[in-house]
């Protein structure tokens, strides 16, 4: 999968769980940078990522994540394995 | 002696223990006595003196310097959240009549932005002075929500923080080596509980990273930290499992308390399978009673005690007098249903600036005893343990804070411009969630967004129902069960 694609899919998880199609992510984005980015929603984005990709992310890679460039990351090792 | 004092003899005996972590930064409690003075030296130098100071708190290492500095200063701190929405922290700032706030020098522009009224003092040009403090001293204001769309002041004096510690260093012992997690903002006052317990008996803080996700960086916290002794809201294990994390077991907690939130049982259930070796207490307590006013050590006949899948909150500290009441004021019979009342040195003096909210919540007995009436449903068990059943009002917590259903519908009957607006709390699994109702069609992004400005996160409805026309009950009210029932069902 290319870069462009993953990226645009994981906009595509945001969007759907900010309910709101302007958002569009970079690897420094963090909970901090987008109103309403919270305990639940990230449940959402996370669930959303895995039924997205058709990955399992384990709550050790959840704990360790600290912007969206550590889920690109994540989810680029995880597509290619 | 004075915390204040407590907190010198620890800088005085363990000069070298760590006093302060936050990832990988520590300092000393030579390190961390040194910055304080310098805040300290840096308020003493404009002039403040017994007054209350905002504290600027975006979850740097600093501000807990800033805390004890002006506590050292003999002056007390307010929070100044910045994940408040500007007008909230303008109510606060006029409430208090604050004139500065302290923050690092990098956070000026947000400061200028969120209280532009307040002179802001940065730590960088601070220089060390001595100070002392006096216990009748006010230690902190914390502001909670209130029903009219003014927060409401709860100040808190050294004193009053002197009464809890009496029964937490019995009741908690810890020393240089101890691992205490602090995951709560400082304008919940959880958050002093965690920083005293540590400070006054030499253990070590971890701050978890506030600015994430709490629940898992508190977690991350325990685990990287390997800390030992760990105070949660229940709500927070809800996240960790549905994110898989406590699959990792985290073997060097040994203790574990539950606060801010009624505890189920299958709560505890759980976290006995992460944390193995930890025992669990479950602590209650309402601001006006400084922090904890009730503690259950939950034993082996937890599971028989518990009511509604909720765990018992124990009995009072041994600083705190207790009735349970009818509508009359008449202590009633173990067994039955009443109001808790909580008296004794640990009872705040009154609401801010709010006599009239002060005197239907707060009085005195003919030996002088404050005492407060909580609001809070209770009944005492065959173990001879307090049960929580429910509110006498429309207060709800929401992960841990707490929150005046009418404070949120009053802001947002302003941002829709009528009055049809109900905001009704829901349980889902063990989360508190809240959901707004208005009558009319609306755009649910425009309100939320409107709300946003006005409340913080923790009181943002998950949803906004716009209704066609509000059911009514036979009184002509607004029908909140069917609307429950139609909507959240």
């Amino acid at each position: 999968m290319s870069n462009e694609e993953l990226t645009a899919r994981v906009d595509g998880v945001f969007r759907k769980v900010f309910k709101n199609e302007g958002i569009s992510v970079h690897r420094e984005t963090t909970a901090k940078d987008i109103a309403g980015w919270d305990s639940i929603t990230h449940l959402d984005i996370i669930s959303g990522m895995e039924e997205e990709f058709g990955v399992e992310i384990t709550g050790f890679e959840v704990m360790n994540m600290n912007d969206v460039g550590d889920l690109y990351d994540l989810l680029t090792q995880k597509l290619e394995a | 002696m004075t915390i204040q004092q407590h907190i010198h003899q620890i800088v005085d005996r363990h000069p070298d223990a760590i006093a302060l972590t936050m990832g990988n930064e520590s300092w000393t409690y030579a390190e961390l006595y040194q910055k304080s003075k310098c805040v300290s030296g840096l308020i003493q130098e404009n002039g403040l003196s017994q007054t209350s100071i905002g504290l600027f708190t975006d979850n740097q290492m600093e501000m807990y310097a800033g805390l004890l500095g002006i506590w050292m200063s003999g002056n007390a701190y307010v929070p100044i959240n910045h994940k408040f929405p500007q007008e909230r922290l303008t109510k606060i700032v006029r409430e208090r009549a604050l004139t500065h706030v302290i923050g690092m020098e990098s956070s000026g522009p947000q400061m200028k932005e969120l209280v532009p009224d307040l002179s802001p003092l940065f730590y960088e040009n601070g220089v060390a002075i001595n100070g002392d403090v006096h216990e009748s001293a006010l230690a902190y204001t914390l502001f909670t929500s209130g029903s009219t769309g003014v927060p409401k002041g709860i100040p808190i004096d050294h004193a009053h923080l002197k009464a809890l510690m009496l029964d937490m260093w019995e009741r908690y012992p810890l020393a240089p080596g101890n691992k205490v997690l602090q995951a709560f903002e400082l304008s919940f006052d959880v958050s002093i509980a965690c920083v005293l317990l540590a400070w006054t008996q030499g253990a070590e803080l971890v701050v978890a990273d506030l600015n994430g996700i709490t629940a898992i960086q508190a977690f991350k916290a325990i685990h990287d930290h390997q800390i030992d002794f760990v105070t949660l809201p229940p709500s927070a294990l809800f996240y960790l499992r549905k994110l898989k994390m406590l699959k990792m077991e985290q073997p060097w907690v040994r203790k574990t308390l539950f606060t801010g939130e009624a505890l189920p049982y299958s709560v505890v259930q759980e976290w006995k399978t992460c944390a193995l070796n930890s025992t669990i207490d479950n602590a209650y307590g309402p601001t006006e009673g400084t922090v904890w006013s009730l503690i259950d050590a939950l034993d082996e006949t937890i599971e028989q005690q518990t009511v509604n899948g909720l765990c018992p909150i124990g009995q009072p500290l041994k600083t705190i007098a207790m009735r349970i009441v009818d509508d009359s004021g008449n202590e009633v019979v173990d067994g039955e249903r009443g109001e808790l009342w909580i008296g004794g040195p640990q009872i705040f003096g009154g609401y801010l600036g709010q006599p009239e909210k002060t005197a239907e919540v707060l009085f005195q007995d003919e030996q002088g005893m404050h005492w407060y009436k909580t609001g809070d449903i209770v009944f005492k068990n065959a173990w001879g343990k307090i049960m929580y059943v429910n509110r006498k009002d429309n207060q709800v917590q929401v992960n841990g804070f707490r929150v005046e259903l009418g404070e949120v519908e009053f802001h947002l009957r302003v941002c829709v411009g009528h009055d049809a607006a109900v905001v009704l709390a829901h349980q889902e699994n063990e989360v508190t969630v809240l959901y707004a109702f208005v009558e009319g069609h609306i755009e649910e992004q425009e309100v939320l967004g409107a709300l946003r400005i006005k409340v913080p996160g923790y009181m943002l409805p998950r949803k906004v129902f716009g209704v066609d026309v509000f059911p009514v009950n036979t009184s002509g009210k607004i029908d909140k069960q069917t609307l429950r029932k139609n909507y959240l069902t």
